[in-house]
């Protein structure tokens, strides 16, 4: 009689799991906010059929066929143990500024992930973007300076599929960049304050470069980016926020005024001061650090695989393969 | 009226199309009992190489005027596809001459794919930068090697569908007995194996540096892992249930439609093979 083991490990369950798992995809492929356990239910049933099936059956004991078993049963492991320490978000940051972990917008996180971001620290330096005619991206090319903790500073240009790893962390340049105006508020009290304002992505949104913010003890102010030369279709260009020539268009309380770089406004409550432009980009984080495990366990699972075969073919290749016309298979 | 210039690759593969189809029609012919099979033999592999050739100067042409290799649009994907499931046949032709008879189904199935170029926009491309990696070579070499695989054990399992129908039996009889084509065949499948989860691997490398995540289940992605799924359950059930040749041939047939469909059915109903991912 076959063992509770055994058939926990037996093909027909497999193949019971393995169907679970395609519905789960399915159901996944179909629905975004599909719950996790869709997928990870028929995953953790499959390690359970493979250990179950590793440990009853000689024949997954040996060779090639162990190999890649135990490799597939080690990868579904450690991609759960990556799940759950994983962390993915996004973050928009301007040029100059600092990497702000509070201005990560976390969309996963694993509930064994520590607290994030430690050790985490670099500035944003200038980017650029290159563009085929069509308006189709290009090149990425983003400037950031690193600090270790012990203050040493390090330059590096990250973009595309060149992400920058820091901690563990990846982060990877997006299609989402745009302008970002610098601006002082001069207070008629206290000391003046200086941030960028975010303007829509560029040029996804090139028609509605505006923004509005209101300053401490001051009124709301709208903005608007005028942009000198207009988007360029035909041919291929490169968007350097930079080196755009551009007005600031700033509306306060009823009145308008377009003002470039230095320019100041007086309004209610204190004074506007229009720097200089520069841009902002976002980056998609990843973090998973199984993820050379994962690759590893991956090439090992299909290597042991592939010895299993070759060993089969070897012994395959004794087989005459025509009735009719005799003939070897494996010349 | 403004009419737009017609890229000059076309001049290449509309005639490779034509040859594709002229080589699927003798396979069939040939396979017709009583016919010089031995003259339509030579014209079906001097049709078809000639085929090959002209689709193969075809890309290369098309490559050289956009800079490119042909992986993004449908258009790109089927003409490299029947190349590469071109010469992967061919090869199995070569070394495996009691297999010749299969071309009576497999050159009609890439000649299908060939007349689907007809209707498939041929514009030009932009080649996005996440795709200037070498890894990208490796997945879709894999993805070919993989493919070309499955199209050969599809083509036996075909013969041994086709030979249930008394018509087409005399048509196949000089070909090895169904347990040695099953046989054939399912070697061909655990090789397709390999080189499907290679795919797999160096897609989701591929992945994990473009776009930042190793897997997130994109129509391409799914329809793959379902492919997988599929492959690996047909190779457990032959082996356990040890199925009857027409069964199996029966699985090869599900297995490889579910590969057609990750190949050319996404690009199809999506811009980009990897839909939205650029």
């Amino acid at each position: 009689m076959r063992s509770p083991l055994a058939s926990v490990g037996s093909t027909p369950v497999t193949l019971a799991v393995f169907a679970l798992l395609a519905a789960g995809t399915f159901v996944t492929y179909g629905d975004e906010r599909a719950p996790t356990w869709v997928t990870a239910a028929p995953l953790a049933l499959i390690a359970l059929n493979l250990a179950a099936a590793i440990a009853t059956s000689r024949r997954l004991r040996r060779g090639g066929l162990a190999v890649f078993h135990v490799a597939l049963l080690a990868l579904i492991v450690v991609a759960g143990f990556g799940r759950m320490t994983h962390l993915s978000g996004r973050v928009e940051i301007a040029q100059g500024q600092v990497f702000d972990a509070t201005a990560v917008d976390i969309a996963a996180q694993g509930s064994w992930h520590g607290a994030p971001f430690a050790g985490v620290r670099f500035a944003q330096g200038p980017w650029t973007v290159d563009y085929a005619p069509g308006v189709k991206r290009a090149h990425t090319r983003s400037a950031v300076v690193t600090v270790t903790a012990e203050g040493e500073s390090s330059k590096h240009t990250v973009g595309d599929d060149t992400p920058l790893v820091l901690a563990g962390y990846r982060f990877y340049t997006t299609h989402n960049k745009g302008f970002a105006p610098i601006v002082t508020w001069h207070p008629a009290a206290g000391p003046p304050v200086t941030g960028a304002l975010n303007l829509p992505s560029f040029p996804l949104f090139d028609w509605r470069q505006e923004n509005r913010f209101t300053p401490a003890g001051g009124p709301e102010i709208r903005v608007f980016l005028d942009i000198a030369s207009p988007l360029t279709e035909t041919a291929a260009w490169t968007l350097d926020p930079s080196a755009v020539a551009a007005r600031l268009v700033v509306h306060a309380e009823g009145q308008r005024a377009e003002l470039l770089p230095g320019a100041t406004l007086p309004v209610a409550g204190g004074t506007l001061t229009y720097e200089r432009l520069t841009g902002w980009i976002g980056y998609r984080i990843y973090y998973d650090p199984t993820l050379p495990w994962l690759f590893a366990l991956a090439v090992i699972a299909v290597a042991g695989l592939a010895w299993h075969i070759a060993r089969s073919e070897l012994a395959e290749c004794r087989d005459v393969i025509a009735p009719a016309r005799p003939e070897r298979t494996c010349a | 009226m403004n009419v737009l210039p017609i890229p000059l690759e076309l001049f290449w593969i509309w005639p490779g199309i034509a040859l594709f189809t002229g080589a699927a029609g003798l396979a069939i012919a040939a396979a017709t009992p009583g016919t010089a099979q031995r003259a339509l033999d030579r014209g079906v592999l001097g049709l078809f190489a000639a085929a090959l050739g002209l689709l193969a100067v075809g890309i290369a042409v098309r490559w050289t005027r956009l800079g490119h290799g042909p992986f993004l649009s449908l258009f790109e994907i089927l003409v490299s596809s029947l190349v590469t499931l071109g010469v992967g046949y061919a090869l199995a032709w070569w070394r495996l001459p009691s297999i010749r008879r299969s071309a009576a189904i497999v050159l009609p199935l890439l000649a299908v794919m060939a007349v689907w170029l007809l209707v498939a926009s041929p514009a030009d491309t932009h080649f996005p930068p996440t795709y200037e990696t070498s890894v990208l070579w490796f997945h879709v070499l894999f993805g070919k090697l993989f493919l070309a695989c499955a199209l050969v054990a599809l083509g036996l399992a075909g013969v041994v569908i086709a030979r249930m129908q008394p018509r087409f039996a005399a048509s196949f009889s000089r070909m090895p007995a169904d347990a040695a084509l099953d046989r054939l065949a399912w070697r061909f499948m655990r090789i397709a194996l390999v080189f499907e989860s290679l795919m797999l691997v160096a897609g989701a490398v591929w992945a994990q540096d473009a776009w930042g995540r190793y897997w997130a289940w994109d129509p391409l992605e799914t329809w793959a892992f379902v492919t997988w799924l599929a492959l690996v359950g047909a190779l457990h059930a032959r082996l356990t249930y040890r199925l009857a040749p027409r069964a199996g041939a029966l699985c090869i047939v599900i297995v490889f439609v579910l590969a057609f469909l990750t190949f050319f059915g996404v690009p199809f109903v999506s811009t980009a093979p990897h839909k939205g991912a650029i």
